[in-house]
């Protein structure tokens, strides 16, 4: 196949986090092989086209809830769109609303599209921060740096595999290791950065599955230098604290900063 | 009424104390010292922010939300000094707590203070100083690692009008749908300020740095009459949700890039000469909000023609022979601004872009994603990307159709590699905060007194 059909779906909707990179990466990087790429945003109330491959992004609650309800109607064209071979990505609240049911900070619940076995349940806080994995797909093993920022909390049933195993972060419930989940040709991650742009290792095994490649190599290589680099620099950075900087704290930490300074300029 | 000032012996330790810890702070190079004194001001004084408050004979006015709030209170400050009134604030952006403590101490004695506020602290600010006025200018997604969604931001502006109670004003952005839905939520009612371009161009159409356009009280999709900027304009929902119909609008009859635009209000022509969409919509809400505190139009309009920007608000200065313009980029859609600005400015040498990931940034960038940065590419202009996440930009300018000429962490670097490749033609420095805080310091550095309004 020498041509790749994406769906945006809801990206007037969904688009907190930067989710468009997502598209933009596997769009240029079919683009830049020669492979005849295009997207179609599909918004509410629109149909279902045909295609290779489908993305959908994140939200506030709010717009999630608009969403899900608005979902439902294309629940059957997306399992029939799997079926024939399309590839369905959903990064944060996209993920979420795959799983089977997806329960918002406020307690009400969601209806999912049932596509990846999993739920998610509103927990304490938000995890928050970097994320630093490794995954498996097409029997090549990928590295993944990115940033979570979830409230939800999700467990995968026996159907789903994680995406990646988390060597630092907190990932699907900051309880088991994993990260998003894979099941079939569907897949999941909660890592913005966006994820794509800064792990073309695993946009491309994407764009492989969608294209109906049977291995990565197949695609043919790009000069990525300036995304090996993103990648590195994101692995390498130590995040300040992300606690607000108007958060009380003791005079006496105070005391030692202000220590810790002088002894700096002395030395 | 104001009550009468009493000597309080321990407020003059406090401030004592805290003037000490300002000065250890500068000489150890902590920082320009804006918000350690506070600190320790309000660590020994808790009521200082209150007790302050009552010195100023005609009260507290604060500017919050998502963008705008440094031009808006700036604004607001010259057409109150324009007026004869003895101005203070916090025009260096030290917007929480300790920041508004520091300027109260270090402040100059006057009449009225105007001091921009954090969203977060905005309600708690706010009533703790009796402020007798607020002015929202909108809510826009940002830093969602330390805000949270933008629906909890709105929520805690409209808290922060609602806590002020009746005998305060609220003066407010009309054209934004979150906004005011949630100050109706919170049944305030103030005054609601709008713009309509003249030539809508690139507003025509959503943009991605906007929210989404979902009417905030039954959640259908919004449609719009007329658009501005991101999500903001004249929009309408079935269910009845539209605009205030008693906005104070203004008309932006024309818009030249960065440097500046005209503006009608009423029957009164305007001259912002800060550029952008986002800077003409800034100068409305600090004209209805002067119009309120009693400055006359004339006045508050000679005061607006004669502003001149601070603190990366298109500041120019001269780096290594090059003519440079800060501009500050915090998120999609004061970036989309700015970007749609940059793209009708001429003889441009070269782009810089310079993003960090400090607290005061927000430590995920990947809102970079959501801003048009392809609207750099017909400048022509080589790119310059740099910043603790310079790589991170270069992959942004990779696909927005043109890799950056040159890349690097180190700011200093990157501007001497932008003044060489300059020509003699202008720089443009897109920074976010620290970013434009870094930027500043080094041209202090390299040559004093060369910002025209250095702090």
């Amino acid at each position: 196949m020498t041509s790749l059909r994406i769906v945006h779906l809801y990206p007037a909707l969904l688009k907190t986090y930067g989710d468009r990179g997502n598209v933009q990466t596997l769009l240029d990087r079919a683009r830049w092989r020669g492979i005849d790429a295009s997207v179609t945003e599909v918004g509410l109330d629109d149909d279902l086209p045909q295609c290779d491959l489908l993305f959908m992004g994140g939200g506030t609650d709010r717009i999630q809830a608009v969403v899900a309800a608005d979902l439902q109607r294309l629940a059957g064209p997306l399992r029939d769109a799997v079926e024939g071979g399309a590839v369905v990505v959903g990064v944060c609240g996209g993920y979420q609303l795959m799983g089977r049911a997806y329960e918002a900070a406020d307690g009400s619940m969601l209806e999912g599209l049932g596509l990846i076995d999993a739920e998610t349940r509103s927990g304490p806080g938000r995890l928050t921060g970097d994320v630093v994995g490794r995954g498996r797909l097409m029997d090549r093993d990928f590295d993944v740096v990115g940033f979570e920022n979830h409230g939800g909390r999700t467990i995968l049933g026996a159907a789903a595999e994680p995406l990646i195993r988390v060597q630092r972060g907190n990932g699907n419930n900051g309880e088991d290791g994993g990260e998003g989940a894979v099941q079939g040709r569907v897949i999941g991650t909660y890592l913005h950065g966006p994820v794509l742009p800064l792990n073309p290792d695993l946009a491309d095994l994407l764009l492989a599955m969608a294209l109906g490649r049977d291995g990565v190599d197949e695609l043919g290589p790009l000069d990525d230098a300036i995304e090996r680099r993103a990648h590195d620099e994101h692995r390498r950075r130590r995040i300040p604290r992300t606690a607000r900087s108007d958060a009380p704290r003791g005079r006496l930490r105070w005391a030692r900063r202000v220590l810790a300074a002088a002894r700096r300029r002395a030395g | 009424m104001k009550r009468a000032e009493t000597i309080d012996p321990r407020r003059g330790v406090a401030e004592a104390a805290a003037r000490v810890a300002g000065r250890a702070s500068r000489l150890l190079g902590r920082g320009a010292g804006s918000s350690l004194p506070g600190k320790v001001l309000l660590a020994l004084a808790p009521g200082y922010l209150n007790a302050a408050a009552q010195r100023l004979r005609s009260g507290v006015v604060l500017v919050s939300g998502t963008n705008g709030k440094t031009t808006t209170a700036s604004m607001l400050r010259a057409m109150l000094a324009e007026a004869g009134l003895r101005v203070m604030g916090n025009p260096s952006g030290a917007n929480l707590r300790q920041g508004i403590a520091t300027a109260l101490l270090d402040g100059p004695a006057a009449d009225i203070a105007v001091f921009e506020v954090d969203e977060a602290v905005a309600a708690d600010v706010g009533t703790r100083m009796e402020a007798r006025l607020l002015v929202l200018t909108n809510v826009f997604r940002d830093q969602l690692d330390r805000y949270g969604e933008t629906e909890t931001v709105a929520a805690l502006l409209a808290e922060a009008a609602r806590a002020l109670g009746p005998r305060a004003r609220v003066v407010y952005n009309g054209d934004d749908p979150l906004l005011t839905g949630a100050l109706a939520a919170a049944g305030v009612s103030g005054l609601p300020f709008g713009l309509r371009l003249a030539d809508p161009g690139a507003a025509a159409a959503a943009s991605v740095g906007g929210e989404p356009e979902v009417c905030p009280s039954c959640r259908r999709s919004l449609s719009y009459r007329h658009r501005t900027l991101a999500h903001l304009g004249d929009y309408g929902c079935s269910c009845g949700f539209a605009p205030p119909r008693d906005a104070v609008i203004g008309e932006v009859t024309s818009l030249d890039g960065l440097q500046g635009s005209h503006l009608r209000v009423g029957d009164r022509e305007h001259t912002v000469p800060v550029g952008g969409v986002h800077n003409a919509y800034n100068a409305v809400a600090a004209l209805v909000a002067a119009r309120e505190l009693g400055v006359e139009p004339e006045v508050a309009g000679a005061a607006l023609a004669r502003f001149r920007t601070r603190f990366g608000r298109a500041e120019t200065f001269r780096f290594r022979g090059a003519d440079m313009v800060l501009v500050l980029i915090k998120n999609p859609a004061g970036a989309d601004a700015v970007l749609s600005a940059c793209a009708t400015e001429r003889d441009v040498g070269a782009v810089v872009v310079a993003i960090n990931d400090g607290i005061a940034d927000g430590v995920d960038v990947s809102w970079i994603w959501d801003a048009a940065f392809e609207l750099l590419v017909p400048t022509g202009a080589p790119l310059i990307a740099t910043g603790r996440r310079a790589w991170e930009v270069a992959l942004r300018l990779k696909h927005a159709g043109r890799a950056p000429a040159h890349t690097s962490t180190d700011l200093a670097a990157a501007l001497e590699h932008a003044a060489s490749l300059s020509e003699s033609r202008k720089v443009l420095v897109l920074a976010n905060y620290t970013a434009m805080l870094e930027v500043r310091r080094l041209v202090a550095g390299s040559r004093r007194a060369v910002f025209a309004d250095a702090s």
